[in-house]
């Protein structure tokens, strides 16, 4: 804004700047150390450069106690399929409450909304009872559809309060154009939102990605294990840790999460809410 | 339009467990480390009586408590599954969904060379339900190039032990290195109590003595004025306390010989070159001192399909080989002439299998679990505020919970 | 839904019917599915709330008694205070602070950089972060630096300090979470309108009173998410805890949502952790239904 001139401006960057370096630092830390060796880690101290590069040596003893890539490869297929689903149910939701003729619209709102507000510690029992009844524990699709359950809430709220953002005009002459409801749902709501279903992609994505609880509790074998339950199998027996190969591990479960952001990050300056009511 | 109940009915049954062959049982354990030894023990059986272990570890305790817990009584729960020893396995038997393994005892276990003691710890009214799987002895493992620095060698008698904190006092190493882990305060209720008088320690064990008493107060006050005197370190998380001993920053750890394996794998101790241990004297000098004991017990699930096949499978899991490949592994021995393969460790089995020490359940088994919960909260708040008056109330607080429990 | 009650009628009234109904369909699959997962798990906690039960042996059923129980327990007041200083705690830093670096962000040239950088640590989880930190923060971390460099009153475990710890684990839940509303933030700041707040500055607007006067107003639909996404998230603030202290020492650094899980799984008093649930989720359904009301005004 013009009100700024180019010091201030330069005041700010450099306070930025000083801020990002306190936000990088633990990341020194991980780089570091997650390049030593077990035994230099523990009989060094953390601020000793690593003597060599052991990334190997830690990626070995990873896989010879984990399924990395398997972990790695579950998360991927729950992230994206849970969350389009998600993305997908909560939609059509957010689309009737905020555009059709429905009674009830808060309550609606509320009553899947309300999946949010839940600790979520608390659903590991009653969905551990109803899987082992159906059959459901320890697979994939188990995963998957408590995943969808989960994710509906959160996306269900933003993209409510950007559907309700869209001007009712546009809707009424989609209309008089003698669309139907399912149409306008595509060919408008879809298609103008698109940076907050970015943005619910992103989030949801994370979320399940970096989920430890139900995979924890609702998955037993590799073969259905996501990657931050496989990770917590690193965990050694008491005051036994291989940290190096704990942080690498954490650096390279990271990497699609930040991925993600980085494709993602684009399409958020396509339309916002941007209209207050 | 999808619906995702159709869905789930359409791909249900794909769970990619294959635990349900004819000769496999499952076996669910919240060590998941165990896992390798486990799959070992189990290829050395198959030779023998055609029984495979599918084995499933848990990382999270948590977890492992619901899996365990909600799986119990179905028939396809697993044949066999870890547990804990004491009022937590009370619990457990009072359900009536575990096996009771009392003529398994006679009729094999004891035979195998298992310590028939050990039933004591398993046992619920008048039954065994657990099979030992691990026991572990609580010793004080010391810092031998600490020791040998400042002249010091293990204790005679609990004023040596004292003479030895005050000199690394005062040489400006952590006598007793402390770990933070939420239950670890109720280690030393019981060093202290074992120390003072073991009787005593049973009789508040079973709800006989309150904790009240002045004998208690008096067995306490002695941990009091250790920790004023600054004998023991700030509290720290499990590893930094292996840490702390390895790098010689602290002189003595009071831990299960598991401890061993983080100063081997971690720290490149050797057994008698860096680190050595030794059983905390008792007080009187005349009582035979005493080492406490965690004990972990494997069950069979009554309802399982596979508890048939899974007191076989028990039958050679106790074993001296059986037990063997697993102190190998563990570092941790129990049956007697079961080799570790570590000196340390090795020591410790013999002496606790000797008549020159007394062997106590600890703390944490030995006592209802709300007494265990509340004491372990307060002694902590103790440790941190050290001082006559808080002593009281952390015992009187203990005590209004214990008032209300049935032993 | 209300369908099966139509009386016989003529084709035209079914057809109106179906007209009625077809909204609805939308709504389906995503209520279904909360409704399996979700509510029937609330259920579950609300049933187990009133009664007695370790997870093993058969509920006992005890009326209000948990709930009593609750209020005379001072860890449950202790807990609430933690979970208020959590939630204070989020709504400045993940949320205040995150603003101001959204607004300082928009001023200076390199945005894609600093995005990314303070993004960082929203890619690890809060598991990994809380164990990142807490090798950072522990005996042999900072402390230890600290002490080498000669500040030994400082060589210590931080995070066993009780009290002190709370606000080192808000601080560090901060560093981690406050990359998702940063990028909120500068993409609904970059989306306002020109022509408002260049009439303002005609007017004579400037500085902090541009911000509060003219562009917060326009930021409210995202500022409602951020909100009461950080506020959900903060009543419920479990991992980073569970991570970095475990509620210790003595309980002193749990919240609600520690309280319950503790009580829940470790003392197997599943009753009593439901019940702790239970006064939680009505406390934030409350909250987001007062801050939620507004939007509904006049959709019906």
């Amino acid at each position: 804004m013009k009100t700024y001139t180019e010091n201030s401006r330069k005041t700010i960057t450099i306070l930025l700047s000083f801020f990002c370096f306190l936000w990088f630092l633990p990341f020194l830390y991980v780089v570091i150390n997650g390049v030593k060796t077990r035994k230099e880690y523990n009989l060094g101290e953390f601020w000793d450069l690593p003597k060599g590069i052991s990334i190997l040596e830690n990626y070995e003893y990873i896989n010879d106690r984990i399924d990395f890539m398997m972990g790695f490869m579950n998360s991927l297929l729950y992230g994206a399929i849970a969350t389009t689903l998600a993305i997908l149910f909560a939609s059509l939701a957010a689309y009737a409450i905020s555009a059709l003729k429905i009674k009830g619209k808060m309550f609606w709102f509320m009553l899947i909304y309300s999946g949010t507000i839940f600790p979520f510690q608390m659903y590991i029992i009653p969905i551990f009872r109803m899987y082992s009844n159906v059959d459901l524990y320890d697979s994939k699709i188990g995963l998957l559809a408590v995943y969808t359950a989960l994710c509906i809430p959160f996306c269900l709220f933003v993209l409510r309060n950007y559907f309700y953002s869209i001007p009712k005009e546009l809707v009424e002459s989609a209309k008089m154009d003698g669309a139907s409801d399912f149409k306008i749902y595509v060919s408008i709501f879809m298609k103008m939102a698109k940076a907050p279903i970015a943005a619910c992609f992103l989030f949801q994505f994370t979320w399940v990605w970096n989920d430890l609880l139900f995979g924890l509790t609702l998955s037993k074998s590799a073969e259905a294990r996501p990657i931050m339950s496989s990770l917590s199998l690193l965990n050694g027996a008491s005051g036994t840790n291989d940290v190096p190969s704990a942080l690498l591990a954490a650096i390279l479960a990271s990497i699609p999460t930040f991925f993600i952001f980085l494709v993602l990050n684009k399409s958020f300056n396509y339309g916002f809410p941007t209209t207050s009511k | 339009m999808t619906s995702t109940s159709l869905l789930l009915v359409a791909c249900g049954g794909n769970n990619g467990s294959g635990g349900n062959s004819a000769n496999a049982v499952d076996y669910y354990s919240d060590l998941a480390d165990d896992g390798p030894i486990v799959e070992e023990i189990s290829e050395n059986m198959e030779e023998k009586i055609d029984l495979s272990i599918n084995f499933t570890g848990y990382s999270d305790g948590q977890a492992y408590q619901t899996a365990a817990s909600q799986s119990l009584g179905k028939e396809d729960s697993p044949g066999i599954f870890k547990w804990w020893s004491g009022y937590r396995l009370n619990t457990l038997a009072s359900t009536g969904e575990i096996a009771d393994l009392t003529d398994e005892w006679e009729d094999y276990y004891i035979d195998a060379g298992i310590n028939p003691e050990l039933a004591e710890a398993f046992t619920v009214d008048g039954k065994i339900y657990g099979a030992p799987l691990s026991v572990l002895y609580n010793v004080v493992f010391y810092n031998k190039n600490v020791f040998d620095e400042y002249n010091l060698s293990p204790p005679e008698t609990f004023d040596d032990f004292l003479d030895i904190a005050e000199t690394l006092k005062n040489e400006g190493v952590i006598p007793l290195a402390v770990k933070n882990d939420g239950w670890a305060s109720f280690v030393w209720l019981q060093f202290f109590l074992g120390a003072y008088d073991p009787d005593l320690y049973t009789d508040l064990v079973e709800g006989n003595v309150s904790y009240e008493d002045d004998q208690v107060v008096e067995a306490l006050t002695v941990w009091q004025s250790m920790i004023e005197a600054g004998y023991f370190g700030e509290p720290v998380k499990s590893e930094n306390q292996t840490r702390q001993f390895a790098m010689g920053d602290a002189a003595m750890a009071y831990e299960p010989p598991i401890f061993i394996k983080g100063l081997e794998d971690d720290y490149d101790m050797e057994a008698n070159e860096d680190y050595g241990m030794f059983v905390i004297p008792s007080m009187d000098g005349d009582t035979e001192p005493v080492i406490f004991y965690e004990a972990s017990p494997l069950v069979i699930s009554e309802a399982s399909s596979q508890k048939d096949d899974a007191k076989k499978v028990l039958r050679e899991l106790e074993t001296k080989d059986s037990f063997e490949i697993y102190a190998k592994e563990s570092k941790a021995a129990f049956v007697e002439g079961v080799e570790t393969g570590n000196e340390i460790s090795d020591e410790i089995n013999e002496i606790a299998n000797s008549d020159d020490y007394i062997l106590k359940l600890r703390y944490y088994e030995a006592t209802p679990s709300n007494i265990v919960d509340t004491a372990t909260e307060n002694l902590w708040e103790f440790f941190y505020n050290p001082s006559e008056n808080s002593l009281k109330k952390a015992l009187a607080n203990i005590q209004k919970v214990a008032d209300e429990e049935d032993f | 839904m209300e369908i099966v009650k139509s009386k016989p009628s003529s084709k035209l009234s079914m057809k109106r019917k179906i007209e009625k109904i077809t909204p609805y369909l939308y709504l389906v699959p995503a209520v279904i599915l909360v409704v399996i997962f979700c509510i029937y798990s609330d259920f579950f906690s609300l049933i187990v709330s009133f009664t007695e039960w370790d997870g093993l042996n058969e509920m006992q059923f005890i009326g209000f008694q948990n709930y009593i129980q609750m209020f005379q327990d001072p860890n449950f007041l202790l807990s609430s205070i933690n979970t208020l200083i959590w939630v204070f705690g989020t709504l400045l830093i993940p949320v205040f602070i995150a603003l101001l670096f959204a607004i300082a962000i928009t001023h200076v040239k390199t945005q894609s950089f600093f995005k990314i950088v303070f993004y960082l640590p929203n890619a690890l989880s809060q598991t990994i972060a809380g164990i990142i930190l807490t090798t950072i923060l522990s005996t042999y971390g900072l402390p230890h630096l600290l002490g080498v460099m000669g500040f030994e009153s400082l060589a210590k475990d931080w995070l066993t300090v009780p009290y002190i710890n709370t606000l080192i684990m808000v601080v560090s839940s901060g560093w981690q979470g406050i990359g998702l509303n940063l990028i909120l933030f500068i993409v609904g700041l970059n989306q306002i309108p020109k022509e408002p707040i260049e009439a303002a500055i005609m007017e004579g607007a400037k500085g902090i009173r541009l911000y509060t006067k003219v562009v917060l107003p326009l930021l409210k639909p995202i500022m409602l998410i951020v909100l009461l996404m950080s506020l959900v998230n903060s009543f419920k603030s479990f991992d980073t805890i569970w991570v970095m202290t475990n509620g210790g020492p003595f309980r002193t650094s749990e919240t609600l949502a520690v309280t319950m899980y503790k009580e829940a799984f470790v003392n197997n008093q599943l009753g009593y952790g439901s019940a702790i649930a239970m006064l939680l989720s009505v406390t934030v359904l409350i909250i987001s239904w007062f801050l939620l009301r507004d939007t509904f005004k006049g959709e019906e």
